[in-house]
């Protein structure tokens, strides 16, 4: 039997591997371009704003600016808010998801539907998704209608504006868990469960020594979605209630756009990088949580 | 393979083109041949970048032309960036050219526009230019109104020219003789100024805060922000009730207008600390050539104490001007030739621009309103002058007298069909305590503020709901 030996055998041929790798190369240089040019260099260049006075005098001025930031109340109400808003969505968008792709696993009828109904509010674009949530909130919404029609009230104005938005970021990023953590359930293997039944082990301990232990990779993976999404939701937040929303939500998003919006680009700079080291901390947490995972699996 | 590469190195180079330096277009330069005089001057010219919006630069144009007669080593520029577009346009491009670094050496300040660059000490002081000046005396001009602008003790913008919408102020008048007046139509101004006069007292104008309510509000609300210690109580039960007692007031249909392009005649009561109590009358604005003289042109001996903004006589603190639609320039801390910006405001603040060498309205229009006066003493009494003439005569024109006499009957009669509920509003207006008249910090709320009063005006929302929602925002945007 002639084996056909391929046109480029890449492992073993170095003008095929170059030319392989200067065609990656190239095809990847706009979208590396772009990153750089929009993102990198502009974040890097903003040290400069971050340690001057003002553009006009353009003085140096140390760490005064971060200390300012830092010092700043609503800087501190901000930071708070979404470690907070960032902690329950993440536990939300865990455990609610997982409980749906549990329930999705034994359902056999109607499967089709309720991945719809799951998925279906990640592909709403964000300003019909405000429209609606105005429309049942709101001072004019469904709520007040239903059982405030004496005393109505802006709900996403309130203190229950808090629990109105994790609601919203359930609603909109759920299905995307519930995806990740139902194609988990699904990789392991029915062997196991057979052999633990006939070990003699019990339903809640399958769940414990098997499920959950097994998709761990799959939710670390849905972990850190929740984790990225939960920052996205701002956009939600400020075509809800604004620029200065109630005090329960008002994010470090907010913060930064507001100095943003006054052209104090010395404090959003300051602020940027705050931020920032905060997340590279955060990352590299999961980073080192994920090798640790990774190892034992 | 080749042709791909060359496909994505054309993309590349077609992409990276499209980034290129727009060009600047010179606004074209008006043509001052037939008025210029011969100067030779051999020297070096200085290039000097100034930024007026489109509403001004027009008068703009002609007051350069004037200017570069006078100083040849000078030449003013303008590019249509800067002085072709609205005064919203104006005042993004101006904030986004001040953090670029790509600015001009002076640029025209619209109302509180540039306040966080003014905080921000991004402008000069023109009080240290002013004391470097030998030539400048601080006596030529009203100084009450450079402190209106003041800025932490520093003036940032010089006010060329300020706007008024009240008329007179006496400090003299006993109380209960003016708690008389609740509205002023134009028979009782005339009977005030009358007794201004006979009692020999001095008066000025001043500048009034936009008389609808959402705008008063924002004014009224400054009482309950106490900006040094960041910290605001306007969820308190006073404020609630305030907001209430707006709200029972009839105003007139057309005092909500949220553009504050309209007012209404409003009687405010202003108590100082002091215990000093000094009545501001305001005027409607909008009013019309006619109606200013035919209010100020009366006596013009009446006048030649007037000065615009309160008196402030007896140590007591004046009141201050809110800067509304006025005429005031900035130039910023890094611009190249702040020396020859100077030298053009002091030329604008002059009576020079206005005399453009034969007196008075030499063909050079002043202002883009008739509402603005001149910062410059000189210049306000000419000014006054002049109209006041061409009012005396145009009285003295049967037919302009007869049209004037019927315009004024037609308002007395809208002002009586009203007069029941301006009445009261006003009574009930009467009762406020005090109204802090801080023009730095009132436009940086203003916008916060407005769409809450919207909402508790048209009926959303209640006034503690407004109340609380106000004290939220406010909060945050004092300690942000």
């Amino acid at each position: 039997m002639v084996t056909k030996k391929p046109y480029c055998s890449y492992k073993k041929n170095r003008h095929c591997r170059i030319r392989g790798d200067g065609a990656l190369s190239l095809l990847l240089l706009p979208s590396i371009m772009g990153l750089l040019i929009f993102y990198i260099v502009p974040f890097i260049l903003s040290i400069y704003n971050a340690v001057i006075d003002n553009p006009a005098n353009r003085n140096f001025v140390g760490l005064q600016n971060f200390a300012a930031v830092i010092g700043s109340e609503s800087f501190h109400l901000a930071l708070f808010n979404t470690v907070i808003f960032t902690g329950v969505c993440v536990v939300f968008n865990l455990v609610f998801p997982f409980a749906i792709a549990l329930l999705l696993n034994r359902i056999k009828v109607m499967q089709n539907f309720f991945w719809l109904i799951f998925l279906l509010p990640m592909v709403i674009p964000s300003g019909s998704m405000v429209f609606l949530w105005q429309k049942v909130f709101g001072l004019n919404g469904l709520i007040n209608l239903l059982f405030f029609k004496d005393i109505p009230k802006d709900w996403i104005n309130s203190p229950v504006s808090f629990f109105i938005i994790v609601f919203i970021f359930l609603w909109k990023y759920a299905g995307y868990n519930i995806v990740l953590l139902f194609a988990g359930l699904n990789q392991i293997p029915n062997e196991y469960y057979e052999y633990a039944e006939v070990e003699g082990a019990g339903n809640w301990r399958k769940f414990t020594s098997i499920t959950l232990i097994y998709l761990t990779p799959a939710a670390f993976l849905a972990f850190v979605m929740a984790l990225i999404n939960s920052s996205k939701i701002y956009r939600e937040i400020f075509s809800l209630a604004g620029a200065y929303p109630h005090q329960n939500i008002y994010l470090l998003q907010h913060y930064m756009y507001n100095q943003f919006s006054a052209i104090n680009y010395q404090k959003l700079a300051s602020s940027s990088y705050i931020v920032t080291v905060g997340f590279v901390l955060v990352v590299l947490c999961l980073f080192f949580t994920q090798r640790k995972i990774s190892e034992n699996f | 393979m080749k042709k791909t590469i060359l496909l994505l190195f054309a993309l590349l180079i077609f992409i990276l083109s499209a980034c290129g330096e727009s060009t600047t277009i010179v606004f074209p330069e008006p043509d001052p041949a037939a008025n210029r005089t011969e100067i030779v001057y051999d020297g070096p010219v200085i290039e000097l970048l100034i930024a007026s919006s489109g509403r001004e630069h027009p008068m703009m144009r002609q007051k350069i032309a004037l200017f570069e007669k006078t100083h040849p080593h000078i030449r003013i520029k303008s590019e249509p960036r800067f002085s072709s577009i609205d005064d919203d346009v104006y005042i993004d491009k101006i904030k986004t050219a001040l953090i670029a670094g790509d600015f001009p050496d002076l640029l025209l300040n619209i109302g509180g526009a540039f306040l966080s660059q003014r905080d921000n000490n991004m402008f000069i002081d023109f009080y240290e230019m002013m004391d470097n000046d030998p030539d400048f005396d601080q006596d030529d001009y009203y100084t009450n109104v450079f402190e209106a602008y003041e800025t932490n003790g520093r003036l940032y913008a010089f006010p060329v020219n300020f706007t008024y919408s009240t008329v007179a102020i006496n400090t003299n008048m006993p109380r209960s003789t003016l708690r008389k007046y609740n509205r002023m139509d134009y028979i009782s101004s005339l009977e005030m100024i009358q007794l201004f006069s006979e009692t020999g007292s001095s008066f000025g104008i001043d500048v009034n805060l936009s008389a609808n309510a959402p705008y008063s509000l924002t004014g009224k609300m400054l009482d309950f922000i106490d900006f040094d210690r960041k910290e605001c109580n306007i969820n308190s039960q006073e404020f609630i009730n305030i907001l209430k007692t707006f709200k029972s007031v009839d105003f007139p249909a057309d005092s909500l207008v949220m553009s504050g392009s309209k007012g209404v005649t409003l009687w405010k009561d202003v108590s100082h600390p002091a215990g000093r109590t000094d009545k501001l009358y305001a005027f409607r604005r909008g009013i019309s050539p006619y109606e200013i003289q035919y209010l100020l042109g009366f006596d013009k001996d009446a006048f030649t104490n007037t000065i615009p903004v309160a008196y402030s006589g007896g140590g007591l603190e004046p009141i201050s001007p809110k800067e509304n639609f006025d005429i005031s320039y900035c130039i910023p801390a890094g611009a190249k030739h702040k020396d020859e910006a100077w030298q053009f405001i002091k030329f604008l603040s002059g009576d020079v621009a206005s005399l453009g060498g034969d007196g008075i309205m030499a063909g050079v229009t002043l202002m883009s309103s008739e509402l603005l006066i001149p910062t410059n003493k000189k210049l306000f009494k000419q000014i006054f002058e002049y109209k006041a003439n061409i009012f005396m005569d145009d009285l003295a024109n049967p037919d302009k007298a007869a049209d004037f006499a019927t315009y004024l009957g037609r308002y007395e009669k809208v002002l009586r069909d009203r007069d029941k509920n301006i009445q009261q509003a006003y009574e009930t207006v009467h009762r406020w305590n005090s109204m802090s008249l801080t023009s730095m910090h009132y436009q940086a709320l203003l916008d916060t503020a407005l769409p809450v009063f919207e909402a508790f005006f048209e009926g959303f929302i209640t006034a503690e709901a407004a109340a609380e929602d106000l004290q939220n925002k406010i909060w945050l945007k004092l300690n942000e």
